[in-house]
């Protein structure tokens, strides 16, 4: 491409000029006549030392640039402001992926402290960079590991510049000790749907509300509203739970799992290239570790031992819809871990659902039959 | 040596041409201009001039080799 200017020429007798810059040897790609005595043409931007030596009585602007000096010239006229464009660009890109704040939504601050140190361990801290899917995936995972006995259930959600965390804890069942009364109490917020008592007196229905707390199975035996004895509850009761889960799905989604089978080969490496010895039956997806067996420093040949190792490779990229199926999924799965044999999720429904930087998130509703069965001592026994 | 002359003008393409449009004449591969006005254009080339009258006439493109003549073209003479 070459690189060529537009000028104005304004004189007497343009033509003799233009005769003078053809003797000189000055290319003129093209000429435009406004009018007797003003022209417009298009020179080789090489060529305007040489044009202005000549110009003699004739006035010379330049209108324009061609080629890649147009482009030049349109960034330096501009460069404060394309600089500052780039800064700004640079600026929001690096702010938006900052954390500026981690929040724990839990009760307890005992509890909050702890999460709050524990994810700092893992980075996710004010004014440090954002995590992506799979390394907050892992982060949740690493957590619920190691307080297996505390924690039943985390949520770990980016929002903005915003890390917000939401917990349940595990509740441990008092062990029965001699002499202690217990009542049965709702574990949390929830409709009844089976009571089976043992021992006590049913103080609620089947279907009936129950909030976090409520007794369910008392300890006093009544008859005709007089207390007739006082017993240590027992049973289980078994409740509808509502919750909603946030979740999040990116749309390209990729991973390499080991599925555990490997072998070990024996082959030539030559100039840089691994040739497998009696490998019949080779993996579709692998990984190697290679050992020099026998080698010399001179000759570009030596034998190795290959340690191979079959992988899956999950390479997905998701419509809206797929996205989507695959947050519900995950979070249904994340409400399942928790559960028992005789827990199970009755239904779920999309409350919500947004598309932010490449990923789904979903709000996603559930109803679970749980267990809601907790005990509460009421007074010793005389 | 003629074989060599053709064989080096065939290379170089160094021949005079003449390209004759409705309202344009393009010319290749001449020495100079001699005149040009409104009406008459004589130009030099390697074996004589060539005269391209008509009105209204302008250079357009005026390169080292190539120069182009737009304009109600007349006629085109070698001389």
């Amino acid at each position: 491409m070459k690189n060529l200017m537009i000028l104005k020429i304004k004189g007497k007798n343009v033509k003799s000029f233009i005769n003078k810059l053809s003797k000189n040897k000055i290319n003129l790609y093209n000429i435009e006549y406004l009018n007797k005595d003003e022209i417009n043409i298009t020179i080789d931007v090489n060529d305007y030392q040489l044009l202005k030596q000549n110009k003699s009585t004739y006035e010379i602007t330049i209108i324009n640039y061609k080629g890649f000096n147009k482009i030049k010239n349109k960034i330096e006229k501009n460069f404060i402001l394309i600089t500052f464009i780039l800064i700004g660009l640079a600026l929001i890109i690096t702010l938006s992926n900052i954390i500026f704040k981690v929040e724990v939504i839990y009760d307890e601050e005992n509890i909050r402290t702890l999460l709050i140190n524990e994810l700092r361990l893992y980075d996710i801290d004010k004014y440090k960079f954002v995590k992506s899917f799979k390394e907050v995936e892992q982060i949740k995972k690493e957590i619920m590991n190691k307080y297996k006995d505390k924690i039943e259930w985390l949520e770990i959600n980016r929002i903005g510049t915003k890390y917000e965390v939401r917990l349940e804890l595990r509740k441990i069942k008092n062990e029965n000790i001699e002499n202690q009364e217990y009542e049965i109490v709702a574990k949390k917020d929830a409709v009844i749907k089976k009571i089976e008592a043992s021992a006590g007196e049913k103080k609620k229905n089947i279907n009936e509300y129950v909030k976090k707390g409520d007794t369910i199975i008392g300890s006093k035996i009544s008859l005709n509203d007089n207390i007739t004895g006082n017993v240590s509850a027992k049973g289980n009761v078994y409740g509808e739970v509502w919750y909603q889960v946030e979740a999040s799905y990116p749309f390209v989604y990729k991973e390499e799992k080991l599925t555990g089978k490997s072998k070990i080969l024996y082959g030539i490496k030559f100039l840089g290239k691994t040739f497998n010895l009696f490998d019949f039956k080779p993996y579709k997806n692998a990984k190697t570790k290679e050992k020099k067996l026998i080698y010399n420093q001179l000759i570009p040949l030596s034998l190795v031992k290959i340690n191979i190792e079959e992988v899956n490779l999950v390479d997905e990229i998701n419509t809206i819809e797929e996205a989507t199926n695959k947050a519900i999924i995950l979070a249904r799965r994340r409400i399942e871990e928790d559960l028992t044999d005789k827990e199970y999720v009755i239904s779920s429904k999309l409350l919500k659902r947004e598309i932010k930087d490449s990923k789904i998130e979903c709000v996603v509703f559930f109803t679970v039959y749980e267990d809601i069965t907790e005990y509460k001592i009421v007074e010793e026994l005389e | 040596m003629s074989i060599v002359k053709d064989f080096r003008s065939y290379l170089l393409e160094d021949n005079l041409k003449i390209n004759v449009y409705e309202k344009r004449v393009n010319i290749i591969n001449y020495i100079s201009i001699n005149h040009f006005d409104d009406n008459l254009v004589i130009i030099k080339y390697n074996n004589g001039f060539i005269d391209v009258k008509g009105t209204n006439l302008v250079v357009t493109k005026l390169l080292s080799d190539e120069l182009l003549i737009e304009g109600k073209i007349r006629s085109v003479e070698l001389k």
